[in-house]
């Protein structure tokens, strides 16, 4: 490619172009465009981008004591492609393993019939400390735990999509799919309209549908709740209630009386149906979580007890999140499906399981090392990044305590085309991974928007995709039928 | 609406309009001083210091100053005000506009290092005038941004409800100085005072466009309190927040109340003889009754609409552990 | 009156009753309470009431621990709350009734995974390292019981009974520091000695009757208030009762509320309620022998 001899590299996958440098069929087009464009005209596009999401308004603005607006989280115009065919297993993954998580949860607070069978070891379950015991003896309306949804997904070198994390306690971003979307159809219509490209924007209707879906009562009445304006996801609380039409509360709008759950209006207590809460369950209701939470309601639990109410996400649904649940992932979708796993995992070493931790400690240089999230306080270790010392400590620490930590082999992200360099612009591969989002409605009715936030390293060589830590973020096309491009 | 954000807007109207007014009688008096003696000077800034209470004993004009322009703890300091209302602004951002919110956060961070020496460097009416234009442009914003739903009618209501209580706490400053015979123009000192009563609220053009030059007590008083086409009069206050109130279209006994209730002080006001108080000599006792109204109103509004908020200072705590521990 | 030796039963009745005295006026207060006795294989419950006053509805479910909870709110403005429960029991003079759960066919180390691990109130701790514990799950039944007398013979020298040394907040540690707590302290701490040892061990909370010798029972501390103890786990005798605070094994003088990992699940009130900070509690119970 002429493009500024932009190279992919060795031994990863590069989803534009293939090892000899050749475009792959789907980005034959995106190629061609760039080409057309330059690194000028790109540059100049990009601009484009940064001004457009600037003058949406609210839009990235922080809400601090800063004057004017910041953005933060950046957008790179060169999209993701996802093919159609890419896509459909992808889907088809993700929703036989959202319905398996959600019969898990079901199970685990219900019958425990997993836990009994001896495939999850008991401890795991009951000892996370999200384990929420108030969920125990609660008819979960509809059956419905994770009514939302942000899986987080690799590439491997092959290219193959991996399941790197669940996210399902309060997984946010998909305010920034909807955004990133249209400053993208603004600024590079042509390329649009040269790819049939599955619309994003229908997110808000999804996830409206998918919460009345579950409601208890007819016509009900649906509120986000926020912690507030100081939550760094304040925006997409505000975005996600006013694109679906419903109000956005806090703790103190709310109140519970006689286990019934109201929002205080000027015209008196107005009863909610489903609260959409954007608070963590530690922090959901005073009574029986943390006491000194002012951002929950209290009585939330009681009224949700007694059947009058609908939480999306329901409480406790972090049990599953846990890393060293991870692992076992596979197992549950055998055990409720009697299916294989169609979406496959990276591959993980239990810690607690003597056989894996001393494969961890005997190839730790190899290994990333990550704490279960009931370890608190040890970070991330990437082996072959770490000192001699730090390799010591985190022997050392997975000796003392093994059920703490998981391993997996370090995996090679896929890269994209990203425009860097400045004031000379070029193209060079970061790394990505890609987080689309599902909604989880009555009857097992899932949801997943056809695209999804691709976050990428914007520094060099970087894994590191989250936005506190030089990440930025792309579109993320999945394409509407297969088309010529295969 | 959530009564929080009912009552946050209703809280910027009234700090942005408490904030202008505290200006306007800042700026009118120190007009009118640098043309008097140091005798009346002093009763203008005792009047005003009493009518705000401030703290200034004997009151001065820096002092003044301190208390009314740049606290942050005084509630009529117009720097107290205009962070009070910058403070709700963010936190009820999604429903004033953005051109309002920049507009606001601007001027707030313009003030929040200002000392008295920067406002007289400045020049005192620049600066008074600056924070007016200010004030003047975010109704205007608030106009002509927002969509004429509840939001803007809170916003307005709690605007002209301080405009209400604010022209009653200007003519109890005013009338302890004011010649009382209605048709007489009095000594030129008195014309001044009506003059300057005038000033305080922006009419004395109007009036003059209204009637001719001559001031006279008894069309000032009418003006000042009855004139339904002066913006700033008492009674388009009021009828103004009847109009908000009407357009609010509550269901609620309280509220439908508190709507009779102002759109009988409306009928009140009209029925004023501004002649026959002036002449009586009842304004004295009169303009006490009408801040009583207001001030009625606006408790009611607090009861009727914002009732369910809980106060700030109100905070949640959890219940003692009955702990285990055995009683001795 | 029912003859008090072997495996007879005794009726007790318990009255406790909390008032809480606010400075200012409180509103919105939501309260769940965890003072009903419920039916064990070792007690059954004859009758039980809860009284509020202000009087309210008073709600009940059961929790995740099989605790009788009753919940209810006081809305309106008030400078008072007092909680009256007042129930009969009837306990049985045993130590044990063998496993009560239901055939599960985990393991009991799965089955049991949350007696043997930390929880909130009961940290790991190196102390507990410093207290010899032969309990042990794997014993023949009477050396189980002797291990466990043993072990609450090593508390009682251990430890001394002082409420100023501790808080409802301490953790086990300021007990080994003070040399010297309450129930709940000691408790915790034996509760950390346990599952160290791997021994399910769980809280439990609840009364005990203060006999007298000639009723063939002891004297014991803590009849005055709430009190807690500590369950043990052996797969024959099932969940076997020690007291720490009065070197016995747990009885007919008895009786139980409630079960947990520690102290948190099993408060006897919690909630919240909107006030002023200053607030004064008053416990009163009362535990007769009416039978």
């Amino acid at each position: 490619m002429s493009w500024n001899g932009y190279r992919p590299l060795a031994g990863y996958y590069d989803v534009m172009l293939d090892a000899d440098g050749s475009s792959r069929p789907a980005s034959r087009h995106l190629l061609e465009h760039l080409e057309i464009l330059g690194p000028q005209g790109l540059s100049s596009v990009q601009r484009s981008a940064e001004l457009s999401l600037l003058n949406q308004g609210i839009t990235f603005t922080v809400y601090s004591d800063a004057r004017g607006t910041e953005k933060i989280f950046p957008l790179d115009v060169v999209p993701r492609i996802v093919t159609h065919s890419e896509w459909q297993r992808l889907e088809a993954g993700l929703v036989q393993r959202l319905q398996a998580l959600n019969l898990f949860l079901r199970d685990v607070y219900g019958a425990q019939r997993i836990l009994k069978d001896g495939i999850i070891p008991t401890d795991l379950v009951v000892n996370s400390a999200h384990f929420c015991r108030e969920l125990v003896g609660v008819d979960v309306p509809a059956g419905v735990f994770i009514h939302v949804s942000g899986t987080d997904l690799i590439q491997n070198e092959s290219g193959e999509f991996l399941v790197l994390e669940d996210n399902l306690r309060v997984p946010s971003g998909v305010s920034y799919v909807l955004e990133n979307r249209i400053v993208m159809s603004r600024v590079l219509p042509d390329l649009f309209e040269r790819y049939r490209v599955s619309p994003v924007d229908q997110y808000p209707q999804l996830l409206l549908d998918g919460l009345r879906s579950v409601a208890l009562r007819d016509d009900p009445e649906i509120a986000v709740l926020t912690p507030g304006i100081y939550n760094s996801a304040y925006f997409e609380h505000s975005f996600l209630s006013a694109q679906m039409g419903v109000r956005l509360v806090e703790g103190r709008d709310l109140v519970v009386d006689d286990d019934v759950l109201y929002m205080k209006t000027t015209s008196g207590l107005q009863r909610v149906d489903v609260l959409y809460r954007r608070v963590d369950d530690a922090f959901l209701d005073p009574i029986v979580f943390r006491t000194d939470s002012l951002l929950g309601v209290p009585g939330l639990m009681h009224a949700y007890r007694a059947g009058n109410l609908v939480l999306a996400n329901a409480p406790g649904a972090g049990v599953v999140d846990d890393k060293a649940m991870y692992a076992y992932v596979p197992r549950v979708i055998r055990y409720y499906l009697d299916q294989e796993p169609l979406l496959a995992q990276v591959p993980t070493y239990l810690c607690r399981e003597p056989k894996d931790r001393d494969y961890v400690l005997a190839h730790l240089e190899e290994l990333v090392l990550k704490p279960t999230d009931g370890s608190g306080g040890y970070g991330l270790l990437v082996g072959c990044h770490a000192t001699r010392d730090e390799l010591a400590a985190a022997r050392a620490a997975v000796r003392s305590a093994p059920e703490s930590f998981i391993a997996q082999p370090i995996q090679r992200l896929s890269t994209l085309p990203t425009l860097v360099g400045g004031s000379e612009p070029r193209l060079a591969p970061r790394h990505i991974d890609l987080r689309p989002f599902a909604v989880y409605g009555a009857r097992d009715e899932i949801s997943v928007l056809k695209g999804g936030l691709t976050r990428v390293a914007l520094r060099e060589g970087s894994l590191v995709v989250n936005s506190s830590q030089g990440g930025g973020s792309k579109d993320t096309w999945v394409l509407r039928d297969e088309g010529e491009h295969a | 609406m959530l009564s929080r954000i009912a009552r946050g807007l209703y809280g910027i109207g009234r700090s942005i309009e408490r904030a202008q007014n505290v200006i306007r009688v800042l700026e009118v008096n120190h007009k009118m001083n640098l043309e008097r003696d140091r005798e009346s000077e002093q009763s203008i800034w005792l009047a005003i210091a009493e009518a705000f209470h401030t703290q200034s004993d004997p009151p001065s004009e820096s002092i003044l100053y301190q208390e009314l322009v740049l606290s942050f703890d005084h509630p009529h300091a117009v720097r107290a005000c205009i962070r009070s209302a910058r403070d709700q602004g963010r936190a009820m951002r999604d429903h004033i506009s953005e051109e309002m919110w920049l507009h606001l956060n601007g001027t707030y961070l313009s003030l929040s290092e200002l000392t008295f020496a920067d406002i007289l460097r400045e020049g005192r009416s620049e600066f008074n005038r600056r924070i007016e234009t200010f004030c003047d442009a975010f109704h205007g914003l608030a106009d002509d941004t927002m969509i004429h739903g509840p939001a803007w009618r809170f916003l307005r209501i709690g605007k002209f409800l301080e405009r209400a209580s604010m022209i009653c706490r200007i003519l109890d400053i005013k009338r302890k100085v004011l010649a009382l015979a209605p048709d007489d123009e009095g000594r030129p000192i008195d014309v001044h005072q009506w003059q300057a009563l005038l000033r305080s609220l922006s009419g004395y053009e109007p009036y003059r466009r209204a009637y001719d030059a001559r001031i006279m007590p008894s069309r000032v008083l009418e003006f000042v309190l009855q004139r339904a086409d002066f913006p700033r009069s008492l009674g388009h206050a009021v009828q103004q927040v009847a109009k908000e109130l009407r357009g609010l279209n509550s269901d609620r006994a309280a509220q439908i109340e508190l709507h009779q209730a102002v759109e009988v002080f409306v009928e009140q006001l009209r029925m004023l003889d501004a002649h026959e108080l002036l002449r009586s000599g009842s304004l004295e006792s009169h303009v006490p009754l009408l801040s009583r109204r207001c001030e009625e109103i606006s408790s009611r509004m607090e009861a009727s609409f914002f009732v369910s908020v809980r106060p700030a200072s109100a905070p949640i705590l959890p219940i003692p552990h009955a702990g285990l521990v055995p009683q001795q | 009156m029912k003859a008090w030796r072997g495996k007879e039963t005794a009726l007790l009745l318990v009255k406790h009753v909390t008032q809480l005295d606010y400075a200012e006026l409180a509103v919105e207060a939501r309260t769940e309470v965890r003072k009903t006795p419920v039916d064990t294989g070792l007690q059954r419950v004859v009758t039980s009431k809860l009284d509020v006053v202000p009087p309210v509805v008073v709600r009940s479910h059961f929790d995740y621990f099989g605790t009788h909870v009753r919940r209810f709110n006081i809305l309106e403005p008030h400078q008072a709350v007092t909680v009256t429960s007042e129930s009969v029991v009837e306990t049985q003079d045993a130590v044990c009734c063998g496993p009560e759960a239901p055939p599960d066919p985990r393991h009991w180390t799965q089955r049991l995974a949350e007696f043997l691990h930390a929880s909130p109130a009961v940290p790991p701790l190196e102390e507990y390292a410093q207290i010899p514990c032969s309990v042990a799950p794997e014993l023949a039944p009477e050396a189980f019981l002797d291990a466990l007398r043993e072990l609450g013979s090593t508390f009682r020298a251990r430890f001394r009974h002082d409420p100023t040394a501790t808080d409802v907040h301490s953790s086990p540690a300021v007990l080994f520091r003070e040399g010297g707590g309450v129930c709940q302290d000691l408790a915790h701490a034996m509760l950390g000695v346990l599952r160290r040892a791997d021994v399910p061990a769980r809280y439990a909370s609840g009364y005990v009757y203060d006999a007298s010798p000639d009723e063939g029972g002891s004297h014991v501390q803590g009849a005055s208030a709430s009190h807690a103890w500590v369950h043990a786990w052996h797969p024959e005798l099932g969940w076997v009762g020690v007291d720490p605070t009065n070197d016995r094994l747990v009885d007919w003088q008895y009786v139980r509320v409630a079960v947990g990992r520690d102290y948190t699940d099993v408060q006897p009130l919690r909630g919240v309620f909107v006030g002023g900070r200053e607030q004064k509690l008053k416990v009163a119970v009362h535990v007769s022998r009416v039978g």
